[in-house]
């Protein structure tokens, strides 16, 4: 009776406290500091240095215990501060174990801090809307810090993030410098909509990219990260589950990438610069025939196929030069690409304002011959303020990329195969040599010749205002403002066009510019409030954005002359095709977040979302999570029978997201302008047809965690599995021809399944104050499974997809190897009919997922010399470099040396089928089975690379004072362990130009 | 005091009240927000057929898509492929596709025939969408519905025509409904023709006799006859046959050219129904692409079709062309004599009379009308500078129609591969040239992506 009767008595007291303090805003604050301050004792100042076990430590925050004053110390760690004489003194910084020292009169304080490995838990985790310590968030959010980014030489955030969060996949897709990566989180969600996260900078999402129309693959498309320059990125969180996800509704079903610039620096004005250069290249060839060996092949073709040579079938054994000989991995990829990259920033600024204000500017060539770049330049500002009583804050952060890259019209990569016996490239004035009369030779150097530029001009500007009128009550605003601009140019002089074909072709240009721009507003309503022993907060806002995107593509050809073909005027026939979309984006969100003792955690967020890419009928939908979490570690019973476990949390969570990456306009049945007018008369045909129940993808996680601490955090692991089914598919659902249209958009009924477990360990080996050593690595097991298509076998998908199985599958033919025989390709007839017919031989199932993916950095200190190494690996199935030609060994190619391995009279065992040339032979045939069908056109694809090697060395304070300055070494890609015989396992199915191998230097001074 | 404070207290509430108002106000959601317009580049299509001049445009694209680019369906390809399929052309291209038909080794997953298969039904598609379109359409008049209506459904059993000879037994799309077409089965081949030759009498009841256009670009009811009397001829419907034919020869309109190089020019009065060009300073894509000024590096015309005409026969020196490189001589299909410019001087033919005279003879035939039959096959032959052809008897005179229809129409929609198989000849002829020849050549494979996709289609013997 008497507790309940003090406990309702102290509920009372402090919301009459709550209460009060309401009324008693501002003006009452300032009154009392005014009050206590007469009544202080005289003030005297205090300074002193603060150092670590390295030296001195500058950027501490000391502040007067008790009081609103404080300080933070410079660059050599010194401060001074002034105080009364009984003050306390409370010197804090993240790692570090607070210092808290009482004045005592004394007016010289030096401080040595303490590194405190379970500070890690006090790191604050950008979840989005809401921050939250690592500790207590109760959703599976992965992070790398600045401190990984800058030890690669890269330019793309994506290729830094390879191989160092578990259940993030990232693969390269071309090693030309600009080009794009594939991402995926947790596993392929959906059938044909994008599988790409939710990129967001600052808050503001990244626009999608706006991809080139004129059709250059050579840069694939590629990365809107491109546009945020490395240097500028604090760090970078990967939501994955449903708990940290859904609060981003319809664009959470893939994950979310968030991206946090630095902010200024609090203390005095510091000078950043960074000089970096280097050289990079491919590092693995891949072993072709020489020009004897082709020949041979060739010849054996012939023989093989009873067919005489002749001047129209066999143009590279009678009219070129037989020994002539053209090393073309050498000739097309083997140059070295020069990086140069330089860093400068500037940042400040007192307690209540600071800024930041960088720029840089990178220049990488390629390995092709000849002349071509890719060069970005980037500025980069923030700017923060906050009021002198802290209830205003503004933070305003602007970025702007301006990426140029001259390049040429097609992956040269692709051209590797060329017969070894082909011509010179020049002839002697110069000029392309096209071949012997009747010999064409169609000349690689004629791609380099199309001339493509293509520049993107990014800006990504946020504004976020708050104000926090009440205690605990915070309204913010956050507008956000991005632009993206695209001009891209091709143009195919007359001298790149084989003279055989100019009766077709004539000289002609292509040009594109897209122009996007899209604008955000978020306001938010924010309350946090302790209630006892438990804290809530809850957060409530809504979203509007809006993106318009332009453009127009022209053809043009008919030039006066091939010096103006960059002039669309001069042009005499030209053809456009305009784009124009409106796209629209409003919701409303929200989260509840209650704390009780730091040991029981329930956090629920919300999201409910309209989009205009959906059909009338279906504009609007719901998303929800749930996500708890027990810190047991936190119990006392569990502290003290288990004394050396530091940190123990058990979490889950179940929620719904959404995937609405598909495109604008696509319920609409539309009609367009024809290309040509026929009689002058401008026709119009169909585009697509109408769907107006045309909803989104919707993807439901669940995760279940625990994450263990021991030995005073010394040892960190992260057990978690995870399950999402992701339903409602939104496709292009093939059609057949007789409907006129190739596919319709719409919602299939089937249900993909992800799961698997991820597990991240980070561990202080050894912690000296000279020596320390750290291991982080990450390990995933995926699987994906399409649980569930009801009518599969009726439907489109009937060959293409099996239940149970990934989507990742290939139906193939069983490959039974070469006929001893007939020294053909054999096959498995499954349905015993004597055919090997499609579809009912194909039985042999490939998936081509990778089974676990994972990486292991390892970092070690050493006085003033840092060394970070970092290995990925993976383990995947690929395609055979043996079939990348897409043409039987015989034909004319170049083949890569396995193909030695042939038959050649019965009898013989071999692994390659015997050569040919004729399209109608059996051997061609088989091989054109295998090349589309067989399961021998995979091999395994697995490899390790040692992904980063970094070597710091902090040169000393003696010799350079007050400029501190790091020398560093670099590489990427170093060294690659795998079986695979093509050019890189990376980037294993098509013949591209693989990740390059690159090795820098720099130095880094800060003054 | 107390004033201080309440006057204070009152401050506070307003300021955080109207806070609150201003937080809701941009809290609240906004359905009107993401309803957009359509794009400004786009059409919708339910607007397209409240107004002539869209609903013209509509079927006009469908000719534009035919014309339009270097080779499609109803441009080029269907000569060029069924020429090299047959016994009319040599391949020297080392394109893989185009090496598949020469050889008759057709796979497929070939893109040529993909492109055969699905172009003609992008067409019909287009062709029923604006049929139904019309069919509750306000606000055209009835003239403007008729002529494009009986447009659309000339186009939809021309296309069916082609598709059908191409593969053999395929199905009827009479409407848009893609659910329904996506299960399409094949029809049998007669019943194929039934419904294109319903489909062609719907539309000659449709249309007028005169061109809606310059020139003779646009489908009239002559056109719809033309091709009624070819589809009654492949049908074995003798007496339907002659009566289209009659209606056709019978006009004035439409007389033979004296000259034959004038057949195949724009004003020729031989011309029942060509397409217009579109892509400028290209006249057609088979002179673009046949004429040859040195060795072939695509394709020439074999030797066999050169020697089946007589020496002095007006045809061969002017719709055969020649070039001598080195030794060799190598001869080209020389209908259209323009290879680029910008004078547009030739159409592209697609039905001509002279057809019309070859139909009505072979009907006449079958009629037991042998005078009349001599009658129209001197008609082409005198054109050619050719003797009469006398002869008592059927067969003879049946295998000088044949001869005749080799030689006139030779390298022209595919009439030689289409006649080789109508006549049952296919086998005996073609076995004898092509080395890869098998009887199941006969039909064309249905494209693989059909037959994944659809799983109430099969593939045809062979494949």
């Amino acid at each position: 009776m008497k507790k309940i009767k003090i406990i309702k008595a102290f509920s009372i007291f402090v919301y009459a406290l709550i209460f009060g303090s309401c009324f008693c805003s501002t003006a009452a604050l300032a009154n009392n500091t005014s009050i206590v301050t007469k009544i202080q004792q005289q003030t005297l100042q205090v300074s002193g240095t603060i150092t670590d076990a390295n030296g001195a430590l500058p950027g501490v925050s000391i502040i007067v215990k008790g009081k609103s004053s404080g300080t933070v110390s410079g660059l050599n760690g010194k401060y001074t501060i002034e105080v009364a004489s009984n003050d306390i003194l409370v010197f804090s910084f993240l790692g570090y174990k607070s210092a808290i020292i009482p004045v005592e009169g004394r007016s010289q304080i030096d401080v040595q801090l303490q590194e405190d490995m379970t500070a890690l838990q006090e790191v604050q985790i950008n979840a989005g809307y809401y921050s939250v310590k690592d500790s207590e968030r109760t959703g599976s959010i992965s992070k790398i810090t600045s401190a990984v980014i800058e030890k690669q030489p890269v330019s793309n955030a994506l290729a830094t993030m390879q191989g160092r969060m578990a259940g993030v996949y990232i693969t390269q897709s071309t090693g030309v410098p600009g080009g794009s990566f594939e991402v995926q989180i947790r596993g392929q969600n959906s059938i044909a909509s994008g599988n790409a996260p939710l990129y967001i900078v600052n808050g503001v999402p990244l626009n999608k990219n706006v991809s080139s129309s004129i059709g250059n693959l050579i840069v694939r498309g590629g990365n809107p990260l491109n546009g945020v320059d490395l240097s500028d990125i604090e760090s970078i969180e990967v939501l994955k589950d449903a708990d940290a996800t859904a609060i981003y509704g319809s664009r959470g079903a893939n994950g979310v990438v968030l991206i946090t610039t630095k902010k200024g620096f609090v203390g005095s004005t510091r000078y950043d610069v960074d000089v970096q250069s280097g050289i990079s290249n491919v590092a693995n060839k891949m072993d072709l025939l020489n020009s004897e060996q082709y020949i041979m092949m060739r010849e054996e073709a012939f023989a093989n196929d009873g067919v005489v040579p002749t001047a129209s079938n066999a143009r590279d054994l009678l009219l070129w030069d037989t020994n002539r000989y053209t090393d073309w991995q050498e000739k097309l990829i083997g140059g070295s690409a020069y990086l140069t990259n330089v860093q400068a920033s500037v940042s400040g600024g007192s307690e209540l304002t600071s800024f930041r204000l960088g720029g840089g500017l990178r220049k990488e060539t390629t390995v092709y011959p000849g002349d071509f770049k890719y060069q970005k330049a980037s500025g980069h500002i923030q700017l923060n303020h906050v009021s002198k009583d802290k209830r205003f804050r503004m933070t305003f952060s602007g970025n702007y990329v301006s990426e140029v890259n001259k390049l040429f019209s097609q992956d040269l990569t692709s051209l590797i195969l060329l017969p070894p016996v082909a011509p010179e490239v020049y002839n002697i004035d110069g000029s392309l040599n096209w071949g012997p009369a009747g010999g064409s030779f169609n000349n690689p150097y004629s791609v380099i010749e199309k001339d493509y530029k293509v520049r993107t001009n990014n800006l990504v500007s946020n504004t976020n205002v708050s104000y926090e009128p009440i205690k605990g009550l915070i309204a913010k605003v956050g507008v956000g403002y991005t632009t993206t601009q695209v001009e891209e140019i091709q143009t195919t002089p007359t001298n790149a066009i084989n003279p055989s074909l100019l009766a077709f072709l004539n000289a002609a240009s292509y040009f594109n510019h897209n122009s996007l721009r899209s604008w955000l507003l978020e306001p938010q309503l924010e309350y946090k409030q302790d209630f006892g022993a438990g804290s809530l907060n809850i957060l409530f806002g809504s979203t509007f954005q809006q993106q318009i995107t332009e453009g127009q593509t022209t053809y043009a050809t008919n030039f006066s002359s091939d010096l103006l073909l960059e002039d669309v005027g001069a042009a005499g026939i030209t053809r456009s095709n305009s784009l124009f979309i409106d796209y629209r984006y409003q919701a409303i969100f929200g989260r509840i977040n209650y704390n009780y003792k730091s040991k029981y955690l329930v956090n629920i967020t919300g999201r409910r979302d309209g989009s205009s890419r959906f059909g009338p009928d279906k504009r609007f939908a719901g998303f929800g999570a749930i996500g708890m979490a027990w810190i047991f570690s936190n119990e006392n019973f569990i502290a003290q029978s288990i004394p050396f476990l530091s940190f123990g949390k058990l979490r889950g969570s179940y929620g719904t997201t959404g995937n609405d990456q598909i495109g604008d306009y696509r319920y609409l049945d539309s009609y367009s302008a024809t290309l040509y007018p026929y009689q002058s008369i401008l026709g119009l045909h169909p585009t697509r047809l109408f769907n107006p129940l045309y909803g989104w993808e919707t993807n439901k996680k669940l995760e279940a965690a625990l994450e263990l601490g021991l030995f005073k955090d010394r040892l960190r692991l992260s057990t978690t599995w995870y399950a999402n089914r992701s339903s409602n598919q939104l496709v292009g659902y093939p059609l057949p021809g007789t409907t006129g249209f190739s596919s319709i958009q719409s919602n299939l009924s089937a249900k993909i399944e992800n799961t698997g477990f991820e597990f991240e360990l980070h561990t202080v080996n050894v912690s000296t104050d000279s020596f320390r050593w750290m291991t982080d690595a990450n390990l995933t097991f995926s699987k994906n499974e399409l649980m569930e298509y009801p009518n599969l076998e009726n439907s489109s998908y009937a060959q293409q997809y099996e239940v149970g199985k990934s989507l990742s599958l290939i139906r193939s033919f069983h490959a039974l190897g070469v006929n001893p025989q007939t020294g053909v390709f054999e096959f498995e007839d499954v349905n015993g009919d004597e055919v090997i017919s499609y579809p009912n031989d194909l039985q042999s199932l490939v998936e081509l997922d990778p089974e676990f993916y994972g990486g292991i950095g390892n970092a070690l200190t050493y006085k003033g010399l840092k060394l970070d190494v970092f290995v990925q690996f993976v383990k995947q199935k690929g395609y055979n470099p043996l079939y990348l030609l897409g043409s039987a060994p015989g034909r004319m190619g170049n083949q890569p040396i396995q193909v030695l391995d042939r038959w050649q009279h019965p009898g013989d065992v071999a692994s390659v089928q015997q050569f040919t040339q004729r399209t109608t032979s059996d051997a061609y045939k088989a091989f054109n089975n295998s090349l589309f069908y067989g399961d021998n056109r995979f091999t395994d694809a697995s490899f390790i690379r040692l992904k980063t090697v970094s070597l710091t060395y902090q040169i000393p304070k003696e010799i350079l004072g007050n400029l501190s300055s790091e020398v560093y070494l670099q590489g990427q890609n170093l060294l690659t362990i795998t079986g695979y015989d093509g050019l890189d396992p990376e980037t294993n199915s098509s013949l591209r130009l693989p990740p390059l191998r690159m090795i820098t230097a720099g130095i880094r001074l800060t003054f | 005091m107390n004033n201080i404070i309440i006057k204070y207290l009152e401050i506070i509430n307003l300021r955080t009240y109207l806070f609150y108002l201003f937080g809701l106000m941009l809290i609240v959601s906004c359905e009107d927000f993401v309803e957009i317009e359509a794009p400004k580049t786009e059409l919708v299509g339910s607007a397209v057929f409240t107004d002539e001049q869209t609903a013209e445009a509509a079927l006009i694209g469908i000719y534009s898509q035919m014309t339009e680019g270097f080779g499609g369906f109803a441009n080029y390809k269907t000569t060029l492929l069924t020429g090299l399929y047959a016994d009319e052309l040599d391949n020297f291209s080392t394109s893989a596709t185009q090496v598949e038909f020469y050889e008759n080794a057709l796979n497929s997953n070939n893109v040529d025939i993909a492109n055969l298969w699905n172009e003609p039904y992008n067409y019909i598609y287009q062709a029923n969408a604006i049929i139904e379109g019309l069919s509750t359409a306000e606000g055209i008049s009835a003239n403007s519905k008729d002529q494009l209506i009986g447009e659309s459904l000339f186009i939809r059993a021309f296309c069916h025509f082609y598709l059908v000879n191409f593969f053999g037994d395929v199905p009827y799309i009479t409407s848009t409904d893609y659910l329904e077409n996506s299960k399409a089965s094949r029809l049998p081949i007669a019943e194929v023709y039934n419904l294109l030759i319903d489909d062609l009498q719907d539309a000659a009841s449709h249309l007028t006799e005169s061109y809606v256009s310059d020139g003779r670009v646009r489908p009239n009811r002559y056109v719809v006859e033309a091709l009624l009397a070819r589809a009654y001829l492949y049908n074995g419907d003798w007496i339907n046959a002659e009566n289209a034919a009659n209606t056709l020869i019978e006009a004035s309109q439409y007389q033979l050219e004296a000259d034959v190089n004038q057949v195949f020019l724009t004003g020729s009065s031989e011309a029942i129904w060509q397409l217009y060009p579109v892509i400028s300073g290209l006249n057609t894509v088979e002179g673009f692409s046949f004429i040859l000024n040195g060795a072939p590096y695509n394709v020439a015309l074999r030797n066999l079709i050169v020697e089946a005409f007589e020496e002095n026969d007006q045809r061969l020196s002017s719709w055969i062309g020649s070039v001598t490189s080195g030794s060799d001589i190598f001869y080209y299909p020389n209908k259209y004599k323009i290879y680029f410019s910008n004078n547009l001087s030739e159409y592209y033919m697609v039905l001509r009379v002279a057809e019309q005279y070859l139909i009505r003879a072979e009907a006449r035939i079958h009629l037991n009308n042998l005078d009349g039959a001599l009658e129209d096959l001197n008609m082409i032959r005198n054109r050619a500078d050719l003797d009469n052809f006398t002869s008592t008897s059927n067969e003879l005179v049946l295998e000088a129609v044949y001869k005749e229809r080799q030689r006139e129409l030779f390298a022209e929609w595919g009439h030689r591969w289409f006649d080789l198989k109508r006549t049952g000849k296919a086998d005996e002829v073609l076995s004898l040239v092509k080395s890869g020849w098998q009887s199941t050549d006969k039909r064309f494979p249905i494209p693989q992506t059909e037959l994944q996709i659809n799983p109430n289609i099969t593939q045809n013997p062979g494949y």
